[in-house]
């Protein structure tokens, strides 16, 4: 007996393996609903009846015998003998397809288990399995499974406890393929599957609800339409429901601030400065800014994720990115740049070809992350829609900026892909998996921990420091001018001329580590100027800013500004992690950085000109 | 229909059998895996707003394709029959 086995998790993507593989260990691994997801190796370990094993989730494959990283690195593992035994996860809902990667294993290796996963959805389409003959067909265990319910788990564990125990042996029947070629082997492997499929498969042929959905979701007229009401939706939801609570953290934490003062009375006044007023405050207000609209927006983006939405979207747009000599799968890693920007950066790893994967990489940052969607939703309420009242508007608004970035994702990766990252748009396959039951309690969940919570964390650890810095630079003098007074008369010419000012502008380069304290930056320099404490309505905060010279212009600029400009340290990073070259990385800092400057003073310009006519 | 014609040619909603598929191995072997292999019925059902790309319904799952892939796959047959399988 060994210490510890280990399990290797293979099968096609859209099989729900992060779900079996989530159902087995219980780690907390995120499973997005679209082919390719998993290229990093996620591991994670069980015990059953006393004995230790380790899973290892491969990447989503449909086969072993193409090229791509994901089914060589699959392969490697498989063929490298690391793994005591193999878990197929397939999909009961299309065996065929799903089969034939389960019968390249069986020629690698012997002990192999089949796991049947899906059970609910295939019952629903009346598809029913003969696992018994299966099995023998095979000469491997197979087992159905629902991973969502936990039903079938324990009977795979005991088969591998019976594995492990060399109680059960697996003895997998071979495909004939001798003296044939490489593809005439593929061919027969295929053909075995059908047989074997057409053997242990009856279909109920149910009509099915997926197509119905998909004869709408998908159709030329009604697609895109329904695609833009979605999220304007979610950020009309967003914007309402964000309002109260965000208020309520800020009175909260200003009381807060005033306790902690009077805790602090003791100490000399630059320790409370620091303290208080420094990392204190700017904590506070990244808090009050942005963890509301996280929690209202991150569950409803996730929830589209889970149905299997994004790639119906990805479908709906592809003429357009073909039109920009973007790959396809661009607007995947687009889309998870909503969520994160260095998220969508090591999501491009799913898009094979290295220039059509670098264009993904340097245009991601053109999509607002979380960190960025509260500063832009925070000011289109107050400035631009002119309230809460206008909710609606605030929404369409937000709706507009997001087509405005899509937009600028698109010319820059076309200006790429005709200039600097040459060449022919790729072969595009993606695969469209069924709308999926979403899993509310897990969606509240994952969103929360995974997201919420890791990208407040992080703006909190940022906005400390930074809160310490900012406080310093603005109460250390020299000549009789703070540092901070330097730093923005130093940016304040390209700032007037980008619409802007030199503080706005410092904020910006402060705001490196994360995007999110940006504004917060901006407030606490206000407050402390205007030694304002209660800034808890957008009204208040609209008075703040307008105190503090902001126009309508200005807030414009500031929007599109977020929209377009260098990216955070941490994508910086991931980006120079991701193409290995400190080049790539500094023009993905250059580019947007330039779009966002070019954008601003032609917006401002264009103001300036109206404003001389009327 | 005995004719060859290639997959990009086929009305949606109108079933066909695959006859061979161009490219290098690599290519085929890639559209085999994704269930385009010879003899397999696929039915084309929904396209996209504009530039061609098409999902096709292909061993019971959905797989999108680009115009420029849908014409290296040739066809053999059409099922007219296929018209409801979904």
């Amino acid at each position: 007996m060994k210490d510890e086995y280990v399990v290797a998790l293979a099968g096609n993507p859209n099989t729900g393996k992060s779900t079996v593989f989530n159902a087995f260990t219980g780690l907390n691994q995120h499973t997005g609903n679209w082919s390719g997801k998993t290229v990093v190796n996620a591991e994670g370990s069980f015990k059953a009846q006393g004995i230790s094993f380790k899973m290892v989730d491969l990447p989503g494959v449909y086969s072993l015998l193409s090229d791509s990283a994901e089914e060589r690195a699959a392969k490697e593992f498989i063929c490298s003998k690391q793994a005591d035994i193999v878990l197929v996860v397939a999909d009961e809902t299309c065996l065929e397809r799903n089969l034939n990667l389960c019968i390249q294993i069986c020629e690698l290796t012997h002990n192999v288990i089949l796991c049947l996963n899906l059970i609910d959805e295939a019952r629903k389409k009346g598809i029913v399995v003969d696992t018994m003959l299966l099995s023998n067909l095979l000469g491997i265990p197979v087992i159905e499974t629902c991973a969502r319910s936990g039903s079938g788990i324990e009977e795979i564990k005991q088969t591998m406890v019976k594995i492990a125990k060399e109680e059960t042996m697996c003895v997998p029947i071979k495909t004939n393929l001798d003296g044939m070629d490489f593809e005439k082997s593929c061919i027969e492997t295929l053909k075995r599957a059908e047989a074997i499929a057409n053997a242990v498969v009856s279909n109920g042929n149910k009509r099915n609800f997926e197509s119905v959905a998909d004869s709408i979701v998908l159709s030329k007229k009604f697609g895109i339409p329904i695609m833009l009401l979605l999220l304007g939706l979610i950020f009309w939801i967003t914007i309402v429901g964000a309002n109260y609570p965000s208020s309520l953290l800020m009175n909260l934490f200003a009381t807060a601030e005033e306790k902690l003062k009077i805790l602090l009375a003791p100490t000399p006044n630059w320790v409370k400065g620091i303290i208080a007023e420094g990392m204190f405050k700017t904590a506070a207000w990244v808090v009050a800014v942005m963890l509301p609209p996280m929690a209202i927006f991150f569950p409803l983006f996730t929830f589209l994720e889970d149905v299997g939405f994004l790639p119906r979207i990805a479908f709906n747009l592809d003429g357009l990115f073909k039109k920009a000599d973007a790959h396809g799968k661009q607007v995947l890693t687009m889309m998870m740049g909503f969520g994160c920007n260095a998220a969508g950066v090591t999501a491009a790893r799913i898009i094979e070809t290295p220039r059509e994967r670098l264009i993904a990489i340097l245009t991601n940052n053109f999509v607002p992350c979380n960190g960025r969607f509260p500063t832009i939703i925070l000011l289109v309420s107050i400035f631009i829609a002119g309230g809460t009242s206008n909710s609606f508007i605030a929404g369409a608004i937000v709706l507009l900026l997001i087509i405005v970035s899509v937009c600028v994702t698109l010319l820059c990766s076309k200006i790429l892909s005709k200039t600097i990252l040459k060449g022919e748009p790729s072969a595009f396959v993606l695969e469209l998996p069924p709308y999926r039951r979403p899993q509310f309690l897990q969606i509240l969940v994952r969103s929360m921990l995974d997201r919420t919570l890791f990208v407040l964390g992080r703006a909190v650890t940022v906005a400390v420091p930074a809160g310490a810095v900012i406080w310093i630079m603005q109460n250390v003098t020299i000549g009789g001018s703070s540092l901070l007074l330097w730093f923005s008369n130093f940016m304040n010419p390209l700032g007037i001329i980008m619409g802007m000012n030199g503080i706005i502008l410092a904020a910006f380069v402060l705001g490196i580590p994360a995007n999110e304290i940006v504004l917060p930056i901006l407030l606490m320099y206000y407050s402390n100027g205007t030694a304002l404490m209660d800034i808890s309505t957008h009204a208040e905060m609209f008075t703040i800013f307008s105190q503090n010279g902001w126009t309508l212009v200005t807030a414009l600029c500031v929007t599109m500004f977020s929209l377009n400009h260098f990216p955070c340290a941490t994508t910086l990073m991931t980006i120079k992690k991701e193409t290995g070259s400190i080049k790539w990385t500094a023009v993905a800092f250059i580019l947007p950085t330039v779009v966002g400057m070019v954008i601003c003073t032609i917006i401002n310009a264009l103001y300036h000109i109206i404003g001389m006519f009327l | 229909m005995a004719e060859e014609a290639r997959l990009s040619a086929v009305p949606l909603r109108t079933g066909c059998v695959v006859k061979f598929v161009e490219g290098n191995v690599e290519e085929r072997i890639r559209f085999f895996d994704l269930g385009f292999s010879p003899s397999s019925v696929i039915v084309p059902l929904y396209k996209a707003l504009c530039g061609g790309t098409t999902a096709f319904l292909v061993k019971g799952t959905l797989i999108a394709l680009r115009k420029e892939e849908a014409d290296k796959i040739f066809i053999m047959e059409i099922l007219r029959e296929a018209e409801n399988e979904r």
